[in-house]
């Protein structure tokens, strides 16, 4: 030890401030999921693919040299190759395929938006209730048991061949059918977070219901609620062909992807176009919104935020 | 002390990624292990207590890592240990481990006795039916009756205590040389806690085992240890044998963690605290680690980190107040004394009721699943006290404070506040005016803040939800008024929870309970999730606020000791039932019901000296016979209340006049 | 235990019966004359006699009456005969002969799916974060991102132009005809059984009698095989039911699709062709399937966890 330390070994001076201080940072939230998931790559790139087939989905209609209400049956163009005239080639009666491919996933994709939303929607608010009021948890318990036991094609068939089929029959089906995971999930997690201590202190507090909801439950279920969504988005557009394909979806006369591939289905091994090219244009839909949903769902899970 | 050293632990460093940051978790950590003796390691939360005995056996989180220093056991290096391979020669073998949770640290599907089993099998080389028969011998050896029934049991159908005692035969089963007990007990029941001590205590004598207590409770320490080392911040910072450390401590941070203990507060003063809160390991630390906290810190502390310095052969400190160049310095009075002296009793009236809880009983569920939490409870609160409610965990003491806020609903019997019923249906109006005058704070400040909302929003959500202010300044203006009351600073308003220590958290809980302005808060056990040194803060505030404003306190809490500091009058509770009622130092003095002594015989007390001579009261209920003879709840001397029946309370009346 | 089963079972058949009185309803309010009468006679006969025929089979009476003949018929086992895919043949003697292939086929792929569905789950496990998990990670991924049609349309290109097997079901080669069937089948709930093994198997491990284990010397093996394995299987058991859920939805598409003679394309056959009594027995079929693999799950659940106390038991799910 050399002598020059010798004038340190006196008091110094003692802060409580400097002990109380911590680190400043200027947190938030929504700031940090964005930052987590900006910094994924590949995630912002399925993103903008994502997004860029949605927007195109209507441009390649106004584009597409065919208008979808006028093609013609035409068995002398039957089965063409993918050439200048016919972008995407022509499928066994003569039409353009092009146009109906885009038309098609027009269609899933609107309609898995709305049922989603719809089911979400529905599912968070159910789930909250049946998540909190502990007096109709068993209520809705019982309904889950019982609606969920058996196959939803069930359902969709006996609601196909009672009620009819269109858009918005397929829509309110699949959203009353739906709901049930989301809200059975959110559920599972109200319960979780309803008896913490600082939702005791809320009630201490005389806070109404619905704002210890919204504000002290809510915000920790987004995470939880967006991992839903990513499955749920490529399940309903998987869903919607299954039963579009078994005749009992959408209309004959709406193409969607499930028309599409029944319609291929004798010819497409031979005449690979027919098959490729709805299946990628969906498949692309689907994986980058599971994809996205996923790195979004992790961005927004707090124990991830430094 | 000459005896061989059994392991030498030299510059250990271990370090932790972390979402690619570095936590060094340990810090140059130097320690010698003799054989046969029991080290108790101290230190609060994040010290890295745990990690270091953790890399003995190679038990680190997979993203731990040992960067520095050796570990020498019987001739190799552990800490060149890597692979499997390599640790499954030591593990069990050489060195076991007792963990925290008796509750998770068993194979949930498989028979208690075929875990031993395992152990013994593989340790022992005993094979078959001669493994089974050594395994009951186990059970039995750690006092768990009825042991050939018990074996084929599985972990749910044994209590908390008698889990621990399984995996006490788990780890010693393997007849290891060295047991490390990481905090064994602090997931336990006081009077269990002390019975499990003395089963280790017990086992480490018949098979001369080295057993290395991790402990945050100085009370264990000076229940058990021969040797002490005080933890703080990843480095040994002092180590003793055990009067050493407890009356004769160097380092400042060991004087100012005694010190602040509440069992040597004396009643009406404030408690000396610790400022502050632990460095962030994260960060490059210089110097003194404790320096920024120390209340007289010299310069060289914040520049050059202190050498050990010898006191006696067997005590070394590290810290510059022992460098002969320092200037002299004047140590704290810590209790020196073998005796614990009665705190005295502050000179106060209280004449006025506040709380009146009348034939109070609390069940859950119905039918044969019906659970009676509280049953039959009588007590008055009068205004301006501090009134306890000591208890073991499921005993129901937390349930009368949530009966009285009305979260739980009473079954029968009833609460008046200000002679105004206060439990079943009220009208709108009361439970308004009750919300606005009666607030709680919480056990765990972990959990009781709502981490996705901003601090300015908790301590205001009573004051939204009542509409307490006139304008958004106002209400600003009460958040800041509050959080500075609480010893904070107004400008943490626009931050999150988890940008807070657990001492700062629990001073926000306070805070939002403040802002209300009651008359009565419930205060849930608001100390025993902190850390040692943050604890006399958090009481410290209590009593202030208690004088400033003429609060009046329910004090739950499940470790007599600290109560005894706090309060004016104290409640036992067990299993539902309040079995004994008097004034703090009456109690303490005077203690009549069996439950009550076993209570204070079984709280450890920061004494080594009173440790020794203490004398382990067991309850069993028993030994009560109400038969015939029914129990009563009497007021036996003037305030002071005991359950039991005629024979019993003839009994407590000679005891008293003795 | 047993008293625990008999109020599962009980509550199950509640269930079935709940479902045959709402499917039996559902389809009651199509109207009688438009699934009665094929489309020669609804154009040739006169309104009075439709009346009449329909009278005299007794769909103009009250619903209450339908269903209490219903409910009659059905615990009889008469499901009433065909009207339209073959005239006036018992609905049972028509739906036997599907149902063997359905269920074998479907049978298989449960079997199939749990054992390479788990193993598969449990070498990721074992080698996490290696290059055998992230090839098991993309195929879940795969299997829940692309909707189920294109899978096994690319199965099916793969299968016959590769491997050659027949893209159509063929009644002479029965074997070779079910490979791609049965592997559609299985391919979701493989995804499912792989996602969940791994997941439970990943939260046993970091549990603290794990490391009690390990501390006790045993080795990583020993832990794995010993303890871990069994229980991550119980919380798996929960899957059970949905698995079963996941292959009878699956079977009607795969059946379709690559025509094999079994219930799902008789069933989509009996409702382009508006055959009510076909759809409601299969429907019932389907809907009892359904409700005995919960039950079953249940039932298992309490057998293999010794902490389920068997009162208070609700669908964890």
């Amino acid at each position: 030890m050399s002598n020059d330390k010798k004038d340190l070994f006196r008091f110094a001076e003692h802060s409580i401030e400097d002990a109380e201080r911590i680190g400043f940072s200027d947190y938030s939230y929504w700031g940090s999921v964005m930052h987590n998931f900006l910094k994924k790559k590949s995630a912002v790139f399925m993103l903008i693919l994502f997004l860029f087939v949605v927007i195109f989905s209507h441009v390649a209609l106004v584009i597409a040299k065919y208008d979808y209400s006028s093609l013609r049956i035409d068995y002398d163009l039957a089965f063409q190759t993918p050439n200048a005239e016919f972008w995407f080639g022509t499928d066994n009666l003569g039409r353009d395929y092009w146009c109906q491919v885009w038309y098609a996933a027009q269609i899933s994709i609107r309609l898995s938006l709305i049922v989603v939303l719809g089911e979400s929607i529905l599912g968070v608010v159910i789930g909250c209730i049946w998540g909190y009021v502990r007096s109709l948890d068993r209520f809705f318990t019982e309904l889950y048991n019982f609606i969920s036991n058996i196959p939803t094609i069930i359902y969709m068939t006996l609601i196909a061949m009672v009620v009819g089929q269109s858009f918005t029959i397929m829509a309110v089906t699949m959203i009353s059918i739906g709901w049930l995971g989301m809200a059975r999930n959110v559920r599972n997690l109200v319960m979780i977070y309803r008896d913490r201590e600082y939702n005791l202190a809320s009630r201490c507090l005389g806070t109404p219901i619905w704002r210890v909801l919204h504000k002290n439950i809510l915000p920790h279920l987004v995470s939880a609620i967006i991992l839903r969504l990513a499955i749920s988005i490529p399940s309903t557009i998987a869903q919607e062909s299954t039963l579009s394909y078994l005749g009992l979806g959408l209309g004959i006369d709406t193409p969607s992807l499930g028309i599409l591939l029944r319609n291929a289905r004798t010819d497409f091994l031979n005449r690979p176009h027919l098959l490729f090219f709805p299946a990628v244009i969906v498949s692309i839909v689907t994986f980058t919104f599971y994809l996205v949903g996923n790195a979004f769902s992790d961005a927004a899970d707090p124990k991830n935020h430094t | 002390m000459n005896k061989e050293i059994i392991l030498s632990a030299k510059d250990v460093e271990i370090s932790f990624n972390l979402r690619g940051r570095t936590l060094k978790a340990i810090r140059k950590c130097s320690l010698d292990l003799y054989k046969g003796e029991t080290l108790a390691i101290v230190g609060e939360s994040g010290s890295g207590k745990s990690v270091f005995t953790k890399s003995f056996i190679g038990m680190l989180e997979a993203n731990g890592h040992v960067t520095g220093g050796s570990i020498m056991y019987d001739g190799v290096d552990l800490a060149q240990y890597s692979k499997e391979k390599e640790w499954m020669t030591i593990r069990g073998k050489k060195i076991a481990m007792v963990m925290q949770d008796p509750m998770t640290s068993l194979d949930p599907l498989m028979p208690v006795g075929k875990q031993i089993k395992e152990s013994i099998e593989h340790n022992q080389g005993l094979r078959g039916s001669e493994a089974k028969k050594a395994a009951i011998e186990m059970l039995k050896k750690v006092g768990i009756p009825d042991a050939e029934k018990r074996y084929s049991q599985y972990p749910h159908e044994f209590s908390g205590g008698m889990r621990q005692r399984v995996v006490i035969a788990i780890a010693v089963a393997c007849y290891p040389e060295i047991l490390i007990c990481d905090e064994p007990t602090t997931a336990l029941d006081v009077t269990i806690q002390a019975q499990i001590l003395k089963l280790i205590r017990d086992l480490q004598k018949e098979y001369n085992m080295t057993v290395v207590y991790i402990t945050h409770d100085l009370g264990v320490v000076a229940n058990v240890a021969d040797r002490v080392a005080v933890m703080y911040a990843g480095q040994i910072i002092e180590y003793g044998l055990v009067d050493e450390i407890f009356f004769d401590a160097w380092h400042p941070y060991t004087w100012e963690l005694l010190a602040s203990l509440p069992q040597y507060g004396e009643k009406g003063k404030p408690l000396p605290t610790i400022d502050g809160t632990p460095p962030n390991l994260f960060n490059e630390i210089t110097g003194d680690a404790f320096a920024p906290r120390n209340k007289r810190p010299l310069e060289i502390d914040f520049v050059e980190e202190p050498p050990y310095f010898e006191i006696s052969p067997t005590h070394k400190a590290k810290t510059w107040y022992l460098d002969p160049r320092a200037p002299k310095i004047e140590k704290p009075q810590i209790a020196k004394e073998a005796t614990m002296k009665p705190m005295g009793k502050e000179p106060a009236v209280f004449d006025e009721k506040l709380v009146e809880i009348k034939n109070l009983q609390v069940s859950f569920g119905k039918g044969r699943r019906k659970f009676v939490a509280v049953n039959n409870v009588n007590f008055d609160i009068y205004k301006g006290e501090t009134f306890s409610l000591v208890g073991e965990s499921g005993s129901g003491k937390t349930t009368i404070g949530r009966a009285i806020l009305r979260i739980n609903s009473a079954s029968s019997g009833e609460v008046l506040y200000k002679g105004q019923r206060i439990s079943g249906k009220i009208s709108k109006e009361t439970d308004r005016h009750l919300i606005k005058n009666c607030q709680m704070v919480f056990q765990d400040p972990m959990s009781s803040l709502n981490e996705r909302a901003k601090v300015d929003y908790i301590v205001s959500e009573g004051l939204i939800n009542h509409k307490l202010y006139h304008d958004e300044a106002d209400r600003k203006a009460k958040v800041d008024n509050a959080l500075r009351e609480v010893g904070l600073l107004p400008e943490f308003s626009s931050r999150f929870p988890h940008e807070f220590s657990g001492g700062q958290r629990q001073r926000i809980g306070i805070a939002r309970a403040l802002v209300m302005e009651p008359e009565f808060i419930v205060a849930d056990e608001p100390i025993s999730a902190l850390d040692v040194s943050i604890r006399a803060q958090v009481l410290n505030l209590l009593n202030d606020l208690k004088k400033k404003k003429g609060l009046t306190y329910l004090f739950i809490a499940h470790d007599l000791s600290v109560v005894r500091y706090i309060s004016d009058r104290v409640a036992v509770i067990h299993k539902g039932r309040i079995v004994e009622l008097a004034e703090t130092e009456e109690l303490f003095e005077h203690p009549l019901h069996p439950y009550t002594k076993a209570l204070l015989s079984a709280v450890p007390i920061p004494n080594p000296t009173l440790e020794r001579q203490k004398e382990l009261l067991v309850y069993d209920s028993a030994m009560h016979d109400y038969s015939s003879d029914l129990p009563v709840w009497e007021e036996i001397k003037p305030g002071h209340f005991v359950y039991g029946n005629q024979r019993e309370l003839d009994h407590y009346r000679k005891e008293l006049q003795k | 235990m047993l008293k625990y089963t008999i109020k599962r079972l009980f509550q199950s058949v509640v269930t079935i019966f709940l479902i045959a009185t709402a499917v039996f309803v559902l389809i009651r309010m199509l109207p009688p004359e438009k699934f009665y009468f094929d489309s020669d006679e609804q154009m040739y006969l006169t309104d009075d006699v439709k009346e009449g025929i329909l009278r005299e089979a007794g769909l103009l009476d009250p619903l209450p009456e339908q269903l209490f003949r219903f409910y009659a018929d059905t615990l009889q086992g008469d499901f009433g005969i065909s009207r339209r895919i073959q005239r006036d043949a018992p609905v049972t003697k028509l739906i036997s002969k599907k149902v063997g292939i359905s269920l074998r086929n479907g049978a298989m792929a449960l079997g199939i799916s749990l054992v390479v569905g788990a193993g598969m789950g449990v070498f990721q496990t074992l080698y996490k974060d290696k290059l055998f998990d992230h090839i098991g990670t993309g195929y879940t991924v795969f299997v829940r991102a692309v909707p189920t049609i294109v899978s096994y349309s690319l199965i099916l290109v793969f299968g016959s132009k590769v491997l050659g097997l027949p893209s159509l079901y063929s009644s002479r080669k029965p074997f070779l005809s079910n490979i791609m069937p049965v592997f559609c089948l299985a391919m979701v709930s493989i995804a499912g059984y792989a996602i969940w093994t791994r997941r439970y198997m990943v939260d046993e491990l970091n549990k603290d009698y794990i490391k009690m284990a390990r501390i006790k010397g045993l080795s990583s093996r020993e832990i794995m095989f010993g303890h871990v394995l069994k229980n991550a299987f119980v919380p798996l058991v929960q899957y059970l039911p949905a698995s079963l859920l996941d292959t009878i939805g699956g079977s009607l598409l795969v059946e379709r699709f690559f025509s094999v003679p079994g219930m799902g394309t008789f069933l989509a056959d009996a409702i382009t062709a508006y055959d009510v009594n076909i759809v409601q027995t299969l429907s019932l079929l389907y809907a009892s399937l359904g409700v005995m693999g919960a039950f079953l799950g249940d039932v298992l659940m309490t057998m293999l966890d010794p902490r389920i106390t068997l009162t208070g038991k609700e669908a964890t799910r």
